[in-house]
């Protein structure tokens, strides 16, 4: 027995109407907006850029296992807020019109929040850098305020959504699971201020695992779920009960590790973990499945972008149970999982996710409707196969070399590691932007003559 | 000379992969997938990809015959 088939609705080249002077943008229609998109890709990548270079220069205080330092802090967030998240929510609004069958509630909102997701990064990351309480508190707000128009133009439409239901269970979950997190956050900054005093360390452990795991796992596990075999082309069947599963199972996870920390109770602490854990342990049965089964035996950057990052997830679930065991006697062992987590899994995830579908959706937006006129690049052209094999090959030295670099505490090898993995951040960047000046940078007649073209 | 077959050139890449899984290996191993642009007919993603329809076709029907 498996979970419904995806169904999927109109590209989004499709001819739409005009909206009405002065009304909000066409709502609801299930046709995803190409410029939304690309942008909070754009946005994302412009974050992890700047997430790769802070890496490279806070190697050796990683190194050193300092990790509440507001440098590491402040890197943290660009990855997290800065990079992930944008690109999360950038991808939800591509998804929820191609797989639910019904788009967002207000284009307008969606530009809106963009913009204070941005804004409120830029605020907290430099109020963290420069221990300017205003600047992190107004920071908080904007964050807030964005989180909050993401989830009021998505999440409502769920229960609208013709099809493909459960997905939009696990956004929901994951959104619950984040604004916990900006909670969380919120009363550390207040904290901040000295409003009030909180356990630091057991806030701060809880707001990470409620904004990585609750909300950056927990979605790449209902995208993933669906993205990662489709891409291998798997014919292997995702459970019926997965779906049931595994969203209360990271959130009751989650919930329970950031409650017990909090309240510091070890035994709701040790099952909040034991749920994380089993969470993880399946979804890397599932992918090792699909890896198996694989129609596309032979890999290409992005297929093999999702095999690290599947390889990473599995590293960093051991890692984990070997942190919580050990708490910060020896403070490699967490850093190197949160690393493996974050970066190893996810933004490794989202830079083979960019790979296969920037190129599909730009060619749609950008040549779909130039179809069959000479000059016009083919689908396939979209990819440049030496940026995306190069990117693979620097992030899969990388990330061994942040984690291993990590565990022993060698600043050499931990800022190794980091210069390759910015290199692969750069090296997909590049591929994206060169992919955007495809057709522009020559005009249509005068392609490359050895270019295949569509006749 | 296509209209014995059961695949035919207006079908959608989803319709194709939901009706005959057998055929989801060759899409995949084409790069074709449902992602974002399964709603296209195969005639248009043939063109897209620069790949000949009736190659396509023919590489489509063996796998679901199989």
């Amino acid at each position: 027995m498996t979970s419904e088939p995806l169904s999927i609705t109109p590209p989004s080249t499709a001819p739409r109407p005009a909206p009405a002077a002065h009304a909000l943008p066409v709502t609801g229609q299930a046709i995803p907006h190409f410029p939304l998109i690309a942008s909070h890709f754009a946005v994302g990548f412009g974050w992890a850029l700047l997430g790769g270079a802070g890496l490279i220069v806070i190697a050796p205080t990683l190194a050193g296992g300092t990790f509440l330092d507001s440098r590491v802090l402040a890197v943290t967030h660009l990855f997290t807020l800065g990079c992930l998240t944008t690109v999360i929510t950038g991808v939800l609004y591509q998804i929820f019109p191609a797989m639910l069958g019904i788009g967002e509630r207000s284009r307008r909102v969606a530009w809106l929040s963009l913009g204070l997701m941005a804004l409120g990064t830029a605020l907290l990351v430099v109020g963290l850098l420069l221990g300017q309480r205003a600047a992190q508190g107004l920071g908080w707000l904007a964050l807030f305020a964005a989180v909050f128009g993401t989830a009021w133009n998505l999440l409502p439409q769920r229960r609208k959504a013709p099809r493909n239901h459960q997905l939009g269970l696990y956004v929901s979950y994951a959104h619950m699971n984040f604004g916990l997190a900006i909670l969380v956050a919120g009363v550390r900054i207040g904290d901040a201020f000295g409003w009030w005093s909180t356990p630091r360390l057991g806030l701060i452990s809880a707001h990470l695992h409620l904004a990585l795991v609750g909300f950056v796992t927990l979605t790449t596990f209902g995208l993933g779920s669906r993205m990662i075999p489709m891409f291998f082309g798997s014919r292997s069947p995702i459970p019926a009960w997965y779906d049931r599963a595994m969203p209360r199972l990271v959130a009751t996870g989650v919930m329970g590790y950031a409650a017990g920390t909090i309240a510091a109770i070890p035994l709701v602490v040790a099952g909040g973990i034991a749920a994380m854990a089993a969470a993880g342990v399946l979804f890397c049965w599932l992918g090792l499945r699909w890896f198996r089964t694989r129609a596309r035996r032979v890999l290409d950057p992005a297929t093999a972008f999702l095999t690290l990052a599947l390889t990473s997830l599995a590293t960093a679930i051991p890692l984990g149970l070997v942190a919580a065991a050990t708490g910060l006697r020896h403070p490699g062992v967490p850093l190197a999982y949160v690393v493996a987590l974050m970066l190893g899994w996810a933004v490794t995830l989202m830079l083979g996710v960019s790979l296969r579908v920037l190129p599909t959706l730009t060619w749609q937006h950008r040549f779909a409707s130039r179809i069959g006129r000479p000059g016009t690049p083919t689908m396939p052209m979209m990819l440049h196969a030496g940026l995306g094999w190069t990117a693979l090959a620097a992030a899969s030295a990388g990330l061994p070399a942040l984690v291993g670099g990590l565990l022993t505490a060698s600043p050499v090898t931990v800022r190794s590691g980091a210069v390759l993995f910015a290199l692969a951040i750069t090296a997909t960047a590049v591929h994206h932007v060169r992919m955007m000046l495809i057709g522009r940078v020559r005009p249509a007649h005068d392609q490359h003559p050895h270019h295949p073209v569509v006749q | 000379m296509t209209n014995d077959l059961a695949i035919q050139p207006d079908m959608t890449v989803s319709a194709v992969a939901t009706r005959y899984p057998d055929t989801v290996p060759v899409l995949a191993r084409l790069g074709i997938d449902q992602c974002c642009g399964g709603s296209h007919s195969l005639e248009f993603v043939a063109r897209a990809h620069g790949l000949d329809l009736t190659t396509l076709l023919a590489e489509l029907e063996a796998a679901r015959g199989k």
